[in-house]
């Protein structure tokens, strides 16, 4: 029995590790290693020539030098606002269309489609989108606001260092709502009618349902989804490399963009210093995270 | 137990399965590479100049029957970064698109030993101005073929329509322009078109230009180096200068947030009056205008940039080597690959060049383009000047440029004061020196 037991055992760990190698590889190959690499190229000049490359260590320098960079900074900055803002637009926003959706409405499936497509968009094609209806000249939001006779608040949205990172952050508040919403959606569902139909006979109107027991119920769904929100919007690229590329005046770079400036468009093969400042920046998101996840989960979750 | 070993064979029978798969097809493909020249290219949407490269594929695959050639278009940042990254890598194209080494656009392919010396296919047909900007030491390491320089292209209905009148020989000073930029505004007209929102040089364009004439050659030459500073009154007059004409309107409202190809649009819309713009401007103007290009009866004028009072450089401009080709030297036929970019550095190919592109080339060429009316104003606009090798960002350190271009692009779009720049600019030629 014991030597059957060992055998189902040995099977069961064979079959697992014959799932699981494949996955492991590529993200050993593809996710550890380069950012083992990474880390350790901080340390160096490092020049990758032809497959080669050279190194010559540096100890702290790269690391220096970026924390004396004031565009690194300016680009933290600018990423932190972004990961800071987007959580507290999206979530909620998105948590509102859930709640319209859990109604049931004739239109429910129509809207549910609706809102989610941006989520299928690629960031580039949004970017696109956006910079036309952002158009100084001939863009819709300028019509618009023409039409409407508020020509004094006509201008160039991605042009100008004041609105350039806002429009940006509507962009994508627009783009990811509909995911939160989905999310959402499945976690409200998943309360059971007779909590809120039981504070429903207690006397409680729509909003305290909303305060006191969905919310509260779906509380650790609504904090991962702040920690991912926070975390995208850390690596946010894409789609301000379809805008703005950064400008103006630095007023859309974030740590993303100007890393990627600095490895591949600064007339340059060295890698060290992007490395110190993918590195420095990987530290921070992570010290960040596990504080907000710390600081946003109750100890004494809701239970039912 | 006996079963778990099983498995172990079979995962083994599957790795060796499938290495022995990859290996049997990389083999094909390592005996194919020797009969095939690959070229990455800048100019994905630029149909004229991707009609001439693949002119000269076509002279090229008729003189070596079997020899096949892939061209792969890209936009230009994304080329920077496949090139960038396939070297590191030890591979890369046979030929490639790049600029030259002194603009800084590009990492030091040469330097690192990247490039395949191509002099005994060029050297002979390239025009000694060009030479500079193509060779290194006795290297000659790129096909200097698409050369600009800056020039003010204006719609002449629309000046004419504002009540502006060009002198005979079109030179204007800093005070005349001024007066155009008012009197097509008070026509209801934009005086510039320019986009500078996916070209960071284009903010800088006007600036750099109307420094040269303030500054002179030794001062404006200065600048990259750090040597100039820019608190130098010249620089301060020239700045002020521009400031002015963006105080005056003289840019579109949302110039940071307009795109290159969208400023050549406006501009052939007929709805603004000027166009601060390089000469390669020819590329995307000489197309059908279902294409984005110029309307055949378009009214297009040439003329230089403003002289100004007490200029040192009122005669000079720049020109630079922009679109060149080189040779990778880990090419597996460097000698084919030089001899194809031999087929693009003839008189008559750079004659075909200019004709079908309505651009300058660094490749000689007979005179015959001259004869283009396009050409023809041109020459006319430009004939006084002496060219310096440019633009003025040209070897510029790569932080101190990125600060030149962010607060030149501040400046035209009404974002930051001439003084503000200047403060900004200083700090970073500070750091420079260091």
């Amino acid at each position: 029995m014991l030597h059957g037991l060992t055998a189902k055992r040995l099977r069961y760990l064979n079959t697992a590790a014959l799932f699981l190698t494949p996955a492991l590889l590529f993200y050993a190959l593809l996710i550890v290693y380069p950012l083992l690499q990474s880390l350790a190229f901080g340390f160096y000049k490092v020049d990758i020539l032809g497959g080669e490359a050279t190194y010559e260590f540096v100890g702290l320098a790269n690391y220096r030098a970026v924390i004396d960079d004031a565009v690194f900074w300016k680009a933290a900055t600018n990423t932190l606002v972004w990961a800071t803002a987007s959580p507290f637009l999206e979530i909620p926003a998105g948590l509102l269309l859930a709640l319209y959706l859990q109604r049931g409405t004739r239109l429910s499936k129509f809207m549910r489609v609706l809102w989610f497509m941006p989520v299928l968009l690629p960031q580039i094609v949004v970017g696109i989108i956006w910079a036309w209806i952002y158009n100084s000249e001939w863009g819709a939001l300028n019509q618009i606001l023409r039409t409407l006779g508020l020509d004094g608040w006509v201008r160039a949205w991605l042009g100008h260092p004041d609105t350039a990172l806002p429009a940006l952050i509507v962009v994508t508040t627009w783009t990811w709502i509909g995911f939160n919403m989905i999310i959402l959606l499945a976690a409200v569902a998943s309360i059971p009618k007779d909590l809120i139909e039981a504070a429903r006979l207690d006397g409680a109107g729509r909003l305290q349902v909303l305060k006191r027991v969905i919310i509260p119920l779906i509380t650790p769904v609504i904090v991962n989804l702040m920690v991912l929100c926070f975390i995208g919007k850390m690596k946010v690229f894409d789609l301000i490399w379809a805008t703005t590329q950064g400008g103006p005046l630095w007023s859309t770079e974030t740590v993303a963009t100007y890393t990627v400036k600095r490895a591949f468009y600064w007339n340059t093969f060295e890698k060290g210093y992007p490395s110190a400042m993918a590195t420095m920046w990987f530290v921070i998101i992570l010290a960040i995270s596990l504080l907000v996840t710390r600081l946003m989960q109750k100890k004494d979750a809701l239970q039912y | 137990m006996k079963h778990a070993g099983r498995m172990g064979g079979w995962l083994f029978a599957g790795i060796a399965a499938a290495a022995v798969s990859v290996v049997a097809a990389l083999a094909p493909v390592q005996a194919a590479a020797a009969e095939k020249l690959t070229i990455w290219s800048h100019w994905a949407d630029e149909q004229n100049k991707k009609d001439f490269v693949m002119e000269a594929v076509r002279r090229f695959k008729d003189k070596n029957p079997g020899f096949d050639v892939e061209v792969v278009w890209y936009q230009k940042p994304q080329l920077i970064t496949a090139l960038t990254t396939s070297f590191q890598a030890g591979s890369g194209p046979d030929i490639f698109y790049l600029e030259p080494a002194i603009t800084g656009a590009f990492p030091p392919f040469v330097d690192n030993g990247f490039m395949y010396d191509i002099g005994k296919q060029v050297d002979a047909t390239i025009e000694p101005w060009a030479a500079p900007f193509a060779k290194k030491g006795n290297m000659t390491y790129l096909l200097p073929l698409e050369a600009y320089m800056p020039v003010l292209y204006y719609n002449k209905d629309v000046l004419k329509k504002a009540g502006v009148t060009l002198p005979a020989d079109g030179r204007v000073d800093g005070a005349a322009l001024k007066d155009i930029v008012a009197k097509t505004k008070a026509a209801g007209v934009t005086p510039f078109s320019a986009g500078t929102m996916d070209r960071d040089w284009a903010g800088s364009l006007v600036t750099e230009s109307i420094m040269l004439r303030f500054m002179g050659k030794d001062k404006w030459q200065g600048i990259p180096t750090g040597k100039t500073a820019w608190t130098d009154p010249d620089v301060v007059a020239a700045l002020k200068y521009v400031e002015d004409l963006v105080k005056a309107g003289a840019y579109p409202q949302g110039v940071a947030s307009i795109k290159l190809g969208e400023s050549h649009g406006l501009f052939f819309g007929g709805k603004y009056a000027m166009f601060p713009m390089r000469t390669f401007f020819g590329g995307r103007a000489f197309v059908p205008v279902e294409k984005g290009g110029m309307a055949a009866d378009f009214p297009l004028g040439i003329m230089d940039f403003p002289t100004v009072r007490g200029g040192k450089g009122n005669d000079l401009s720049y020109i630079q080597v922009g679109g060149s080709y080189g040779v990778n030297a880990k090419s597996k036929n460097p000698q084919k690959a030089a001899e194809l970019i031999g087929f693009m550095a003839t008189p008559d190919m750079a004659a075909l060049w200019m004709d079908k592109v309505k651009g300058q080339t660094g490749v000689k060429s007979d005179a015959k383009a001259m004869n283009d009316p396009y050409f023809k104003a041109l020459n006319d606009a430009t004939r006084h000047l002496t060219l310096l090798p440019g633009p003025m960002e040209l070897g510029m350190d790569a932080s101190y440029r990125d600060v030149f271009f962010k607060t030149s692009t501040a400046l035209v779009a009404g974002q930051m004061t001439a003084d503000a720049m200047i403060k900004q600019l200083e700090e970073a030629r500070a750091k420079l020196k260091k």
